[in-house]
């Protein structure tokens, strides 16, 4: 039976340096930097859409410790499948807030015009697999993924992302089996939004028993705990032992006393450890606050994709008959706009000012997809 | 030339393709020692290994998922189905996430899959392994459908799905594999997604056939030409895309359609064709369009030669449309 999740942040330093993972001062200190942008980004993103500026955010906040920590443990080459609400990681793998809030606001500048929800964007080359509004599907891509890679022979590992629902999937189940048998080097990240103490959800960990995969199980609230048991198991994976489970344990109630906010508990190890002060945090936060508002300035400023950009990459080649569809839409006299959602304003370009409160209000969960 | 069934048209063009390309890999729940439950791939799992030959847990949509990763990565997966009926379990994946992956992720992947599924009644396989999904499948952006109904021609279209970076199903016809015999040249010649072939030209009547609803048509062509009508019989081959202009081309020069396939009647791909035809060739029309299809029914076990479409029954289309 799983017992409490792992846990390595404490206030006490020689506590946590006895049981944490080995990371610098300024190792420690970029952890919290990316943890603080990614909340800046969703707060941003989130009044935003409140706004009427975006489309549906599904938002993020509150995992910020899994979605860094994770993202920490992974290296170069490494595979991401993410699910929908991992966009923390594809800042860490390389993407820019920039390409962040174009995808967001769907425009021009967009790596796929606009296509898809905001909060979905890809990267290249398998740091960021773009991923689909579906629940629990990438997780046999990862598999598959995994698979191919230890046939050609790559020393590196994949990470699939999702959430406690997904692992009601049967995908689920198939992914896990299938990588097991195979020795695929796939790490399997469960994100589980906890609803607290006596909620009846079961581990994933304990769900998943019947499957030939190490299991483990960790307080997503902290960033060390996550990054140290998904370094190990990525370790282990690109190493030829086997696909891991990981379920890191999200307490998405933060800030009602029933859970913490995991920004916080790491801001208390660090100062504890005498490398974190206000000035800092202010200097950090108001950084973080500039770069997102720059982004976020010229998102709204671009204008929206080409009308023609809609028949683009559904084929390698597009057949006549798309062709021929492309060019009856380019005669006729239209402008594009971009449409946010059923109310939403269209025009991306001329969107008005939106408070940005900074707070995280309401925002619409759908918990454990 | 050598002359071969479709069955070994499959397997030697699939051969060939797996020796010239080393990503290829072929994935299947049945693709082990047996060679699937046709016999298509027999002797591939000695021949390449458990590396190049990956048998999979009996989840089809399983192995639909896993082949994208497969595929994300760099590999080209040939994944074949026990029967096209699988398609089914895995329909979210093929329809979701294989057909959109390009799409989704701006160009960045691709997904250049080609699922083997051996469809169609005919072989007293039962309601639930005869589909024919190709309207189910033709109209998924960004997926082709290819059907073939002769050995050159599953060659050919094989071997543009292997060569191309699109996900491709190719429906195998379970009656024709073994029934279906011709001469495949020894050159490496492909055949283009979209392009239909002329079996046999007339100026009478159009008729448009493909994959296991072709013998039917042959036969009532020949028939038909006894009776003195002479018939321009299609076979389109490729689904998605789709000819157009060979079938627009066609029925403005005899005016008369049939369409003759072995999905059911409602909502089949049939109905597309007429819907083009009455977009681009209403004009030309001198009688309405007929489909020759099967009715609107799974197909049963006992009764499944009465319920599939066969020469019989296009024959009488043909004289409706000829002598309306």
């Amino acid at each position: 039976m799983a017992g409490e999740p792992l846990t390595v942040l404490s206030d006490d330093v020689a506590t946590v340096e006895s049981r944490g993972p080995d990371l610098s001062d300024e190792g420690l200190r970029s952890l919290y930097d990316a943890m603080l942008l990614c909340r800046r980004v969703e707060e941003r993103a989130e009044a935003l859409h409140r706004g009427g500026e975006i489309g549906f955010w599904v938002s993020a906040a509150g995992s910020e410790a899994t979605t860094v920590g994770a993202a920490w443990a992974l290296e170069d080459g490494d595979w991401l499948f993410p699910s929908y609400r991992d966009r923390g990681m594809f800042l860490l793998r390389g993407g820019s807030l920039q390409a962040l809030f174009d995808q967001a606001f769907g425009n021009a500048a967009d790596a796929s015009r606009g296509r898809q929800l905001p909060g979905h964007p890809s990267l290249g080359g398998g740091r960021y697999v773009a991923p689909s509004g579906a629940v629990g599907s990438q997780i046999l891509h990862a598999a598959g993924c995994g698979i191919a890679m230890r046939l050609r022979g790559d020393p590196h590992a994949v990470l699939a992302c999702f959430g406690a629902g997904a692992a009601d999937q049967g995908d689920f189940h198939t992914g896990v089996g299938l990588a097991a048998a195979r020795r695929a080097p796939v790490v399997f990240l469960c994100q589980s939004r906890s609803q607290g103490p006596g909620s009846p959800d079961r581990p994933v960990v304990e769900r998943s028993a019947g499957h030939e995969v190490d299991r483990t199980r960790v307080d997503g609230g902290d960033v060390l705990a996550v990054y140290q048991a998904v370094a190990e198991a990525r370790a282990q994976a690109a190493a030829g032992g086997g696909p891991t489970l990981v379920e890191a344990v999200l307490s998405m109630l933060w800030g009602d006393g029933r859970g913490q906010d995991p920004l916080e508990r790491l801001r208390v190890y660090l100062e504890e450890r005498g490398i974190w002060t206000p000035a800092w945090e202010d200097e950090r936060d108001g950084r973080a606050r500039e770069r997102i508002h720059a982004a976020v300035e010229q998102a709204r400023g671009t204008g929206p994709p080409p009308p023609g950009s809609l028949f683009d990459d559904v084929w390698s080649v597009p057949p006549s008959g798309l062709r021929r569809q492309r060019d009856r839409l380019a005669g006729e006299d239209r402008e594009a706009t971009i449409r946010h959602g059923a109310d939403g304003e269209a025009g991306a370009a001329d969107g008005g000012a939106v408070a940005d409160d900074g707070g995280t209000g309401t925002v619409v969960e759908e918990e454990n997809r | 030339m050598s002359t071969m069934t479709l069955l070994e048209a499959v397997r030697v063009g699939l051969r060939a393709e797996m020796e010239r390309d080393d990503r290829i890999v072929l994935v299947g729940e049945d693709v082990g020692a047996s060679g699937g439950p046709f016999g298509v791939v027999e002797g591939f799992l000695e021949d390449f290994g458990e590396d190049r030959v990956i048998r999979t847990p009996l989840a089809d949509g399983g192995a639909m998922g896993a082949v994208i990763g497969m595929a994300t990565y760099g590999l080209r997966p040939v994944l074949e189905l026990a029967f096209a009926d699988a398609l089914g379990p895995g329909f979210d994946q093929v329809a979701s996430e294989m057909a959109r992956l390009r799409y989704r992720s701006g160009g960045q992947y691709g997904c250049p899959v080609l699922i083997r599924a051996p469809c169609g009644g005919g072989l007293g396989g039962g309601p639930d392994q005869s589909l024919e999904p190709e309207a189910r499948l033709a109209g998924i952006p960004g997926l082709a459908v290819v059907a073939p109904s002769s050995p050159p021609d599953a060659v050919g279209l094989l071997r543009t799905a292997l060569r191309g970076d699109d996900p491709v199903v190719m429906l195998e016809p379970q009656s024709l594999y073994r029934s279906s015999v011709g001469e495949v040249a020894e050159d490496d010649f492909t055949i283009p997604l979209g392009e239909g072939r002329t079996l046999r030209q007339g100026d009478d009547v159009t008729l448009l056939a493909w994959g296991g609803a072709v013998p039917a048509a042959v036969e009532a062509a020949d028939a038909a030409a006894e009776r003195g009508m002479e018939v321009d019989l299609l076979d389109l081959r490729s689904l998605a895309p789709l000819d157009t202009e060979a079938v627009v081309e066609s029925v403005r020069r005899t005016g008369r359609l049939v369409i003759t396939h072995r999905g059911s009647t409602t909502c089949g791909l049939g109905a597309e064709l007429a819907a083009l035809v009455a977009e681009r060739a209403l004009l030309w029309l001198e009688a309405p369009v007929v489909r020759v299809a099967a009715p609107d029914t799974p197909v049963p076990y006992a009764l499944e030669e009465t319920c599939l479409p066969d020469r019989d029954r296009v024959l009488e289309g043909i004289e409706r449309v000829a002598n309306f």
